[in-house]
């Protein structure tokens, strides 16, 4: 162990630079230092020492609100709830309801008739003698409502239609349901060339077929 | 030195005249530690410079609890950078060994430069924390906690340790 303590002398000899020279340097170099944090080592400790009373104490208030024969641990009711089918309870059968199989009744099966073709002269024909049923309907339906309307201060008339020949003199206001004269509803249109409106003739007592409200008896609008 | 506790707690709260006389008292120690373990003077000086930065940043968190432990904390922030630097078992030399002047006789001189270089090669096959142990715990006759405390083991450990390494430098040397 000579070569030992040589060399340990050896170790304690090396030269070193100027201690003060070199805190000079070092001197304004120095940053500024971190701040000490406080570190609480108990904090693990601490934390489940919460995390276990937390636990007891549920446990326990679980156990005081139990009845006889129910869990005392509330986690494990709660858990033995996870991913578990719950059995059938023995006294709640359910009874299948039994129905009585359907039988089929023959429906009635409407087969349509074939209706004929009719031509398109035949069919405006039809058309035309249903409209004019329609008017005729109309007035006989106003002849008896008109006790009704005259009551009510709302008589129609139509110079064109009251005339009886069809001539229709008044027919700038023949339209105007605002006309002095002669209180017109929309459907009263006149030809003025002819004279003779297409309900004119249809029209005996002289009304419209169509009952203005707003055309007056004496002609005053509203 | 005036009370070591005292000039901690005063550099504690950033005194750095405090500081500088703990710096004039435990940096020829570092120093030599990082000469031994970095083959050049001018890195040692950065290593031996950096350790007393490091240790001035962080040294509100240091809490000593008994004497000495600032002595490992300085030590043990300069292991922990030599080692950052990578600088270990080849980058070991013993380049101080030229520097030193003897008034021995040639033969005399030829004798000790023998032995020394025998020690550098035991040193060398020894790996980075048995050599620690050597320099610490013999060159810088430090106490086994204090060792401990640097290299970051248990003392029964190091005890154990120590024992082993001392046979094996035997071995090496004989």
């Amino acid at each position: 162990m000579e070569n030992w303590e040589e060399y340990k002398k050896v170790y304690k000899t090396i030269q070193i630079p100027d201690v003060n020279t070199e805190w000079e340097n070092i001197r304004h170099r120095l940053p500024r230092q971190q701040k000490h944090r406080f570190t609480y080592y108990f904090r693990y400790a601490t934390a489940f020492a919460a995390v276990v009373l937390i636990i007891g104490a549920g446990v326990v208030s679980a156990s005081q609100k139990a009845q006889p024969g129910e869990a005392l641990y509330s986690l494990k009711q709660f858990t033995s709830s996870f991913g578990q089918i719950k059995p059938k309870k023995p006294d709640t059968i359910i009874q299948k309801k039994v129905t009585p199989p359907l039988i089929k009744k023959p429906t009635p099966t409407i087969t349509p008739t074939p209706t004929p073709k009719q031509s398109p002269a035949q069919s405006s024909a039809k058309i035309e003698k249903d409209v004019q049923g329609a008017h005729i309907e109309n007035t006989n339906r106003e002849n008896g409502n008109q006790g009704t309307d005259t009551a009510k201060g709302q008589q129609n008339t139509n110079s064109s239609q009251t005339n009886g020949s069809g001539n229709n003199t008044n027919t700038q206001s023949g339209n105007d349901n605002q006309g002095q004269g002669n209180g017109n509803t929309g459907q009263g249109k006149s030809d003025e060339s002819h004279g003779n409106s297409d309900n004119a003739h249809s029209n005996s007592n002289g009304n419209s077929g169509d009952n203005s409200d707003k055309g007056n008896g004496s002609g005053k609008s509203k | 030195m005036q009370n070591l506790p005292e000039l901690l707690q005063k550099a504690k709260q950033g005194d750095k005249k405090a500081f500088g006389i703990l710096y004039k008292e435990y940096y020829q120690r570092i120093y030599r530690y990082c000469k031994t373990n970095l083959y050049k003077d001018d890195v040692a000086e950065d290593v031996c410079q950096e350790t007393f930065i490091r240790a001035w940043k962080s040294l509100p968190s240091f809490v000593m609890t008994e004497t000495g432990t600032f002595q490992a904390y300085l030590f043990r922030i300069a292991r922990n950078l030599i080692i950052d630097l990578g600088r270990k078992k080849k980058e070991f030399s013993l380049a101080f060994y030229e520097d030193i002047e003897t008034d021995e006789d040639h033969i005399e001189q030829i004798e000790r430069k023998d032995n020394i270089a025998r020690v550098k090669q035991a040193l060398a096959k020894l790996n980075e924390i048995d050599r620690q142990i050597v320099i610490l715990r013999y060159f810088e006759e430090m106490s086994h906690s204090e060792v401990a405390k640097i290299i970051g083991i248990k003392e029964g450990a190091l005890r154990v340790r120590t024992m082993r390494l001392l046979t094996k430098i035997k071995g090496l040397l004989s």
